[in-house]
């Protein structure tokens, strides 16, 4: 069972969420520090966890797909010369640009979820002027969404089917997956770009649906909610497929109409 | 039968396959009038069903504001339900199960028109706040 406080993860990515665009600092975990998330200009420079240096050092393997000991020997050069290891990686020739993105980007979910596993508090520390000057940067609800599929990597494939036909369509969709220990919806994937905050609103308005659908007695193919008629209206549509519950919000009356289509056809 | 029943009866008459309905009073969650299969007990799932979506927060536009969802439909294999709110009258929300057979909009506009209705011919200040 996850025993993750999605509840603090969420709260963490909000909080960096609503870090002004310049400023730069870290969020730390636990009055011993367990960890961190570094912010640099708002965004995410990477996520430590005690502990879990060696875990870099393994992912960075797994991309690189060199010999563990060309590895050994590029991070005893960088330790020597106080280099960065990623990056001096890259700069070797030993790996991609991209694969030392993504296994930062992994890194930094797998340290997320571990630093949540226990409620610590949290406490920010501004770094004004001298940052950190990181080679990639992350959203906060990149991370989330990473941290989440980390821990439920089982419904990847039904996410990947659901919302592979409407990528680049235009359509605001979103993957959640249920953590049934904690009786909680989980964004795992979404198409356009919500914000944390717009994601745990939806999470929060999805969820509500299957409890209705349970009072009910229905195990509906899909629900669907419409605000009223006129500027501002919006409508959503709610369903689970293989496990996994999408919630789509449309903002004109054409998208919906698209998107109902499709579901009146399944049903 | 109430004249007020009556009247609710009148309204959704023309809303195609209708099983049951309710109409109740949100965020109360009071039953104030009943149509079709069954009694009060029988339409206490439709009567927590609208109180629990009353109160639902709506997801935020992209502009940042929240407009709040009127009505809602729960699509399944055998029924449809749907849950209007009250334009004039918010705290009143119209619930109709209806027999899957028939078309989603048509039901829809139909359960619109009752509603409308409704509040045209009936003094729903009686549960003003």
């Amino acid at each position: 069972m996850n025993r993750t406080d999605w509840s603090l993860l969420s709260d963490a990515m909000l909080r960096i969420e609503r870090l002004a665009s310049d400023e730069s600092g870290l969020l730390s975990f636990g009055l011993e520090s367990s960890g961190g998330i570094f912010v640099e200009k708002g965004r995410i420079c990477w996520a430590a966890a005690r502990g879990r240096a060696q875990r870099l050092r393994d992912l960075l393997n797994e991309h690189a797909q060199v010999d563990g000991s060309v590895l050994d020997a590029a991070f005893e050069r960088c330790r020597a010369q106080g280099k960065p290891f990623g990056q001096s990686l890259v700069a070797e020739g030993l790996l991609q640009s991209e694969q030392l993105e993504r296994a930062l980007r992994r890194h930094s979910a797998e340290c997320l979820v571990d630093l949540c596993h226990t409620s610590l508090p949290m406490r920010w520390t501004s770094n004004p002027g001298r940052g950190y000057a990181p080679r990639f940067t992350f959203r906060p609800v990149d991370l989330w969404l990473d941290a989440v599929g980390y821990c439920f990597p089982e419904h990847r494939q039904s996410v990947l089917q659901e919302l592979a036909p409407l990528v680049d369509t235009g359509r605001n969709v979103v993957a959640f997956v249920l953590d049934v220990g904690r009786d909680c919806l989980l964004p795992v994937a979404a198409l356009g770009e919500p914000s944390v905050a717009e994601l745990r609103l939806l999470a929060h308005f999805a969820s509500t649906m299957p409890r209705v659908s349970l009072e009910l007695a229905l195990t509906p193919s899909f629900t669907f909610a419409r605000s009223q008629d006129g500027e501002g209206g919006q409508a959503a549509l709610v369903w689970w497929n293989d496990g996994v519950l999408f919630a789509e919000l449309c903002q004109h009356r054409e998208g919906l109409a698209a998107a109902m289509a499709g579901h009146l056809t399944r049903s | 039968m109430t004249t007020f029943e009556t009247s609710l009866q009148s309204a959704c008459e023309a809303v195609p396959g209708v099983v049951s309905g309710a109409l109740v009073l949100v965020p109360e969650g009071l039953l104030i009038g009943g149509i079709g299969d069954g009694g009060d007990s029988e339409r206490e799932p439709l009567v927590r069903a609208a109180t629990r979506l009353a109160a639902a927060r709506a997801p935020l536009l992209a502009s940042g504001s929240a407009s709040p969802f009127a009505e809602y439909a729960f699509v399944a294999d055998e029924q449809v339900v749907v849950i209007l709110r009250g334009h004039s009258e918010p705290r009143v929300v119209l619930v109709l199960a209806c027999n899957r057979g028939s078309n989603l909009a048509l039901v829809l506009g139909a359960a619109r028109r009752a509603l409308s209705a409704l509040e045209a011919n009936v003094d729903l200040s009686l549960w003003e706040a």
